[in-house]
């Protein structure tokens, strides 16, 4: 195997790494030989990742990337890093006439801001080496429209968005940012949808060729993103859906 | 207007679907011309907003009719 698809050595923030896409990036990561600072709102899901986890070097913060002041908490703990992936992920299903400007600002909180705030931090401290990356958990919604997913969706555009512009901001420091577009991957935040018997579930579900995905399959092409093997990807947004965008 | 007429009513003023539909508590809200993804969504919030009840979209599908979704509504109060 070629040494540039490896994290060896590599200190990686994941932030949303007790649960899902998350947990799965941070223990893959760890197999892949990286230092892993695994960010999560769960100390007891901490703890549980902690006794999995492989390797060594590894550190657990407790954050609630929803409140801004653990968001700063976190920025302040954050050590030296190669790259970082922004997992931390909030969902929900509400027409807009029973929703409200509180629930979508969380939603904008836990997707977006906490991201641009993470970023700040590295930025300003510099604790990104040259050379390193990072990867923000975007999402097919980013693009396609689902009835009730209007604050998901828009978070995640506002997310694909903000690896274009950290792009342009970052190359001067040979700093990589891209994104990830996945469709519906088998999670704990999407099992409520999954386990719906909602009407539009099963036209959904066909819409995947390939079915739903894995945590892990978007684990490995987050690998990929943060590993030297993509240096010359920048700005990217890199869509992983088992065929639900290839379709009219 | 009884309790029911009232929930009727509620589902046809929250629900786009069900506005111009005729509904008995009997009626399959399944079976209204429109009736998609986002008028279950719309069903699952308006109980949810109205009577303070979580039901999830099985819940309603399965009880079909508003007599037997305002039963579960009156069973998880």
């Amino acid at each position: 195997m070629d040494a540039a698809f490896s994290l060896k050595d590599k200190t990686i923030l994941v932030s949303g790494a007790t649960s899902g896409i998350g947990r799965e990036c941070a223990l893959y990561f760890a197999q892949a030989g990286a230092k892993v600072v695994a960010a999560g709102r769960s100390a007891e899901k901490l703890d549980e990742l902690k006794a999995e986890i492989s390797g060594g070097g590894h550190c657990f913060i407790q954050a609630d990337l929803g409140e801004v002041c653990e968001i700063e908490s976190l920025a302040n703990s954050i050590p030296q890093l190669d790259g970082f992936i922004h997992c931390a992920g909030a969902d929900m299903r509400m027409p807009i006439k029973f929703s409200d400007r509180a629930a979508e600002r969380k939603i904008f909180e836990v997707n977006y801001f906490s991201a641009v705030e993470i970023v700040r931090a590295i930025v300003k401290s510099r604790k990104m080496a040259r050379g390193g990356a990072i990867v923000f958990m975007s999402s097919v919604s980013a693009n396609f429209a689902n009835a009730g997913h209007f604050a998901y969706g828009n978070s995640k555009a506002a997310l694909s968005a903000l690896a274009r512009e950290m792009a342009v901001e970052l190359a001067p420091r040979k700093i990589r940012v891209n994104s990830i577009s996945a469709g519906l991957v088998e999670t704990p935040m999407t099992k409520a949808f999954l386990e719906s018997d909602s009407p539009e579930l099963e036209a959904d579900r066909k819409k995947y060729l390939l079915g739903y995905g894995k945590a892990a399959d978007v684990a490995r092409l987050a690998l990929f993103l943060l590993s030297d093997a993509s240096a010359w990807m920048t700005g990217g947004d890199i869509t992983i859906d088992g065929g639900y965008s290839c379709q009219k | 207007m009884t309790i029911m007429e009232n929930f009727i009513k509620g589902l046809k003023e929250n629900i786009d679907a069900l506005e111009n539909a005729e509904i008995r508590p009997d009626t399959n809200l399944a079976s209204a011309a429109g009736w998609d993804s986002l008028a279950a969504l719309s069903a699952m919030a308006f109980i949810a907003s109205e009577y303070g009840v979580n039901l999830t979209a099985r819940e309603i599908s399965a009880a079909a009719t508003p007599e037997k979704i305002f039963e579960i509504i009156q069973s998880k109060k």
